[in-house]
């Protein structure tokens, strides 16, 4: 039994070794002001942006932490802190949590402060209150159809067309030719809907765009079914294969790198990898559906926000920090490391050479749309989602699907 | 007989000095207060880990919080009946109940063999044991992620391929509902069959090897002894495993998730990941609530009806 | 060894059927695990051209990766200290209940084993909210503590496995130590506690596997990276738009091999353990 006092002592041992590693965190030891900051994107893009600040400003450090996953993981790791009281001294808003967020006053209002100098008004709207701003939102983003060039030569074309009718033709023809011709992720809200959805309000000179359903003006059953339908028709012409449902981001885009499909909706997020495979590629807009023009998918990311319950030295670092995020520097090492294109009089993006077209004709126009829920745009994310994934399986028709996301919204 | 041949650790023997556990007087009071003492810890975990917890919960749920705010308001019932009239979350629970009777009943079927078979000798034993217990061993997290790679609906995915080779169709696998619930349940089977099995290899083991010894001499074939020997011996390691798959299965969250999402559709939504969507991410903590309120109420009833089952099974065989 | 086949030879045979059976099973089953594996010596671009292949050249790179950018030593140390500290406690308070369940029958008692019956129902999805701003206010978030406290919630799950084990001991055997004059604790430390060894292996295994790979409650809990998880540190890997898979696998398998010594080493009790304890029935 010599084996069990020795293992109270290692218990003993332990739990001391456990008291200190809990303690060595968090206390700012030699006057370092640590501040918290609960980054959108993952560590590992996020950390030379971080590493640059922290050797700038060597009295701050930052404790950053990443939701793992996607934009639901953030919101629901969000909400759990804020409810225990631990707001971060930074972190983001998103389309999911912003009317939470300043309502619920967990966001200092940083409407003239100096590090706003060079925001683009327009990116500030989303996270407006009463006049007051948020939320910084320097970075956009911005996606469309990514095509392999020789996998499109082979069926005749070299470029993507931009009207629905020509696009779907080129599709069945990719399709005969024994490749997948274009795929997206449907976990996710539709990457491609959204975006031809603004093209045809933008043709239509409908300006404010789903606003009149979400005042309850009119229904989604009225203004989208009719769109719904022309979008399906990608499913029911075999361009985009029903399967896609059980398929994620990843396989999707490996399926690309290797040559078995010809399109799919993505950004420069995912440039690097491309590269790195070898890919002749293009960038596309998505084209425009009948009554509409060509769009491409957008917005400005997600903004940074100040907490409201700090004060003092530690307001001081966090303010150091988003100034730091909205510098030359700060933007360049965002584009370099995060592929997020500035919007901020700040630094001029060098637009990556395979977005350049896309950049000039339709980002710099404005030409670009994404359904910005007022509210319960968690919901409404997860609802789109699920009905678009029975609608590709054919288990909902797009009439239905608009009739269950008024259903939906009329609750929220 | 088990031999105590322990050597008094100091710790005890200051115990039994303090307590003065050798006069009979003082030793009489002690056996009162003493199940009390042992209980103490577990009755603290219990207040603090479970009861107030518990108590919030059952609070949010007749109110609006949203997880934000700090104006709560009561709301009545409103929550449970926003709960009854969601197909989505109608669904959820009816995925949860369908998984973990599933994967109890087919884990079960299958650990109790595959023990029988790894409790006999053949070359490479204990590589296959230690084979069948480890696949379970990763967490589902990333159980789940890797499965979605073999079971990608996609003509490359890894088991269409080997499907191709064999001049089979490709097959839609997570993209279909009721296959996408197959595989949830067929994944977590292979993962837990292993060290199910295990338990009831130690069980076997200890089965008195006399019992097969008369039976033989009584020319019983092998299937006999199975039925008549094996199974009724394996009973309480039976109750001991389905408990522990029902309630596993009721509160399964990570596996589902990684694996589908809850998709195609609401098909493997579960009903934790309800509780954890519209609670935290979608800010409907009261809804939240209610719901898990609801589930524990669920889980209780499911589990007592086990329990008076393996009641009833034990007592026919014991 | 339990039953005696007639004729050798028959059995010789049925032994290499049951060989060639088994371990072709058992490939099988183990496919998702040399997926795992295989992947973590490949680049991306070999991995999506053949997913289950062997790699085009054998590249150590992802590791080199892993142990230079991520804190992959200090994650590990803190897995280890909240699953050794946890799962003692646990196993402790979950004993303890049971031995305390045993002593005496009684109204209390039944209350009791009722009770954590409805403990052991509660979803710990549903109590997510009121743990943390519990943690909160004992200024525990953030901290191993404040991990290790929520883990000794499991002692009930380890409540049920020992208790029913614990029925089954020979009373006379604690009747003669308490005449003998051994106190209660000292009865629990000293007679109890070996006399239930085997289930406690059993537990032990198992929560320690449980432990290891939690990732809902490190996730929610620990912001710092200093403070995290192996499991956290797997799912790092996986990013808002695309996953870092290779280094994904690299970590999952540095994640797992301690988890698979380990078992290895307990494989033998879990089985020769239970046999012991259960000669006395």
């Amino acid at each position: 039994m010599r084996s069990r006092r020795e293992f109270v002592a290692a218990l003993a041992a332990l739990t001391v070794t456990a008291s200190l590693a809990g303690c060595g965190g968090g206390s700012g030891s030699s006057g370092k002001t640590t501040i918290t900051y609960f980054s959108w994107n993952n560590q590992k893009v996020m950390t030379p942006i971080i590493e640059a600040f922290e050797k700038a400003n060597p009295d701050i450090h930052i404790d950053i932490s990443a939701a793992q996953g996607q934009a639901n993981d953030y919101a629901q790791t969000l909400t759990t802190r804020i409810a225990g009281n631990q707001v971060p001294d930074v972190f983001h808003m998103s389309i999911e949590t912003r009317s939470a967020v300043m309502d619920g006053g967990f966001a200092r209002d940083i409407t003239h402060e100096s590090f706003m100098k060079g925001i683009d008004p327009t990116a500030s709207t989303l996270y407006t209150r009463d006049g007051k701003v948020y939320g910084m939102a320097p970075t956009a983003w911005a996606g469309g159809i990514v095509y392999n060039k020789k996998l499109l030569a082979k069926a005749g074309y070299s470029s993507v067309p931009t009207t629905w009718d020509e696009f779907l033709k080129m599709g069945r023809k990719l399709a005969d030719s024994g490749v997948t011709a274009y795929m997206e992720d449907p976990s996710v809200v539709s990457g491609s809907f959204g975006p031809m959805l603004g093209g045809y309000y933008a043709k239509q000179g409908m300006k404010t765009g789903d606003d009149a359903i979400f005042e309850g003006k009119t229904t989604f059953e009225k203004v989208w079914t009719p769109l719904i339908e022309q979008w399906d028709r990608l499913v029911s012409e075999g361009v985009m294969p029903k399967n896609v449902v059980g398929v994620n981001t990843d396989q999707i885009k490996q399926s690309f790198m290797t040559d078995q499909l010809a399109m799919f909706r993505s950004g420069p997020w995912d440039f690097a990898d491309l590269d790195s495979a070898g890919i002749d590629y293009g960038v596309a807009p998505f084209p425009a559906l009948p009554g509409g023009e060509p769009f491409v998918g957008g917005g400005p990311d997600s903004p940074y926000v100040i907490s409201s319950k700090i004060s003092g030295t530690k307001l001081k670092a966090a303010e150091k920090f988003l100034s730091f995020v909205n510098s030359t520097e700060g933007l360049k090492l965002a584009q370099e490391n995060m592929n997020q294109i500035s919007t901020s009089a700040n630094y001029d993006s060098k637009v990556p050479p395979q977005l350049q077209d896309v950049y000039t004709k339709y980002i710099k126009t404005g030409k670009y749309y994404w359904v910005n829920w007022p509210k319960g745009g968690t919901v409404m994310g997860q609802e789109i989602a699920s009905q678009w994934q029975l609608l590709i399986q054919g288990k909902e028709t797009p009439r239905s699907v608009a009739q269950n996301l008024d259903k939906k919204w009329k609750s929220q | 007989m088990t031999k105590v041949d322990v050597p008094p650790s100091t710790d005890a023997v200051q115990a039994v000095a303090r307590t003065g556990a050798r006069r009979p007087g003082r030793r009489a009071a002690g056996r009162n207060w003493a199940p009390t003492a042992f209980l103490l810890p577990i009755a603290a975990v219990f207040v603090v880990l479970y009861a107030v917890p518990l108590a919030e919960t059952i609070y949010y749920s007749f109110t609006d919080f949203n997880g934000f705010s700090t104006d709560v308001n009561l709301v009545g019932l409103a929550n449970y009946r926003t709960i009854f009239t969601d197909p989505s979350l109608l669904t959820g629970l009816g995925f949860t109940l369908a998984f973990a009777l599933a994967t109890t009943l087919l884990i079960t079927m299958l650990a109790i063999p595959l023990a029988v078979v790894l409790n006999k000798k053949f070359f490479g034993r204990s590589l296959v044991r230690s084979i069948f217990f480890f696949v379970g061993v990763p967490s589902q997290v990333i159980l789940g992620l890797v499965w979605q790679y073999i079971f990608s609906p996609l003509n490359s995915g890894a088991l269409n391929s080997v499907l191709a080779k064999f001049g089979m169709d490709p097959v839609s696998w997570l993209a279909d509902p009721q296959i996408a619930r197959g595989c949830v349940v067929f994944v977590a089977v292979w993962a837990g069959v292993g060290w199910h099995a295990m338990l009831y290899l130690a069980y076997l083991q200890a089965i008195p090897a006399d019992l097969y010894e008369q039976s033989q001499v009584d020319g019983a074939s092998g299937r006999q002894q199975f039925f008549h020997i094996t199974l009724p011996q394996l009973v309480p390691a039976v109750v001991v495993s389905s408990f522990l798959l029902i309630t596993g299965g009721l509160r399964v969250y990570e596996l589902p998730f990684a694996m589908t999402k809850g998709g195609p559709g609401y098909a493997t939504n579960t009903i934790t990941q309800s509780i954890i969507l519209r609670g935290l991410a979608q800010s409907d903590y009261g809804v939240g609530s209610a719901l898990a309120v609801l589930f524990t109420v669920a889980c209780l009833a499911v589990i007592l009806v086990q329990l008076r089952l393996a009641g009833i099974v034990s007592k026919r065989f014991a | 060894m339990i039953r005696t086949h007639p004729g050798r030879r028959a059995d010789g045979r049925r032994t290499a059927l049951h060989s060639v059976v088994m371990i072709s099973i058992t490939a099988v089953i183990a496919v998702p695990l040399y997926y795992i594996v295989i992947s973590t010596f490949k680049t991306p671009i070999d991995m999506a051209k053949s997913p289950l292949g062997l790699p085009g050249s054998w590249t150590f790179d992802n590791y080199v990766n892993v142990f230079r950018t991520s804190p992959v030593v200090r994650s590990f140390i803190n897995t280890l200290i909240v699953t050794v500290v946890g799962v003692a406690f646990q196993v402790l308070i979950g004993s303890m209940a049971a031995y305390g369940m045993i002593l005496r029958k009684g109204r209390l008692t039944a209350a009791v084993g009722t009770v954590l019956m409805v403990a052991f129902c509660i979803p710990m999805q549903s109590t997510l909210i009121p743990l943390y701003r519990m943690e909160a206010s004992l200024n525990l978030v953030n901290t191993l503590q404040g991990l290790i406290l929520i883990y000794l919630g499991s002692a009930i799950f380890c409540y049920f496995l020992i208790v029913g084990y614990m029925r089954k001991l020979p009373m006379s055997l604690l009747e003669a130590a308490r005449i003998d004059g051994a106190g209660p604790f000292r009865i629990y430390w000293q007679i109890v506690l070996p006399l239930i060894r085997p289930i406690l292996t059993t537990v032990v295994v198992f929560q320690t596997l449980s432990t290891w790979n939690d990732f809902m409650w490190p996730n929610v809990l620990l912001s710092s990276t200093e403070n995290r998880t192996i499991v956290l540190q797997v799912y790092n890997a996986v990013g808002q738009f695309s996953t870092d898979w290779p280094s994904f696998m690299t970590v999952t398998v540095i994640a797992l091999v301690p988890v698979f010594v380990f078992f290895m080493f307990c494989q033998k009790w879990i089985v020769s353990g239970l046999v012991a304890g259960s000669v006395k029935q």
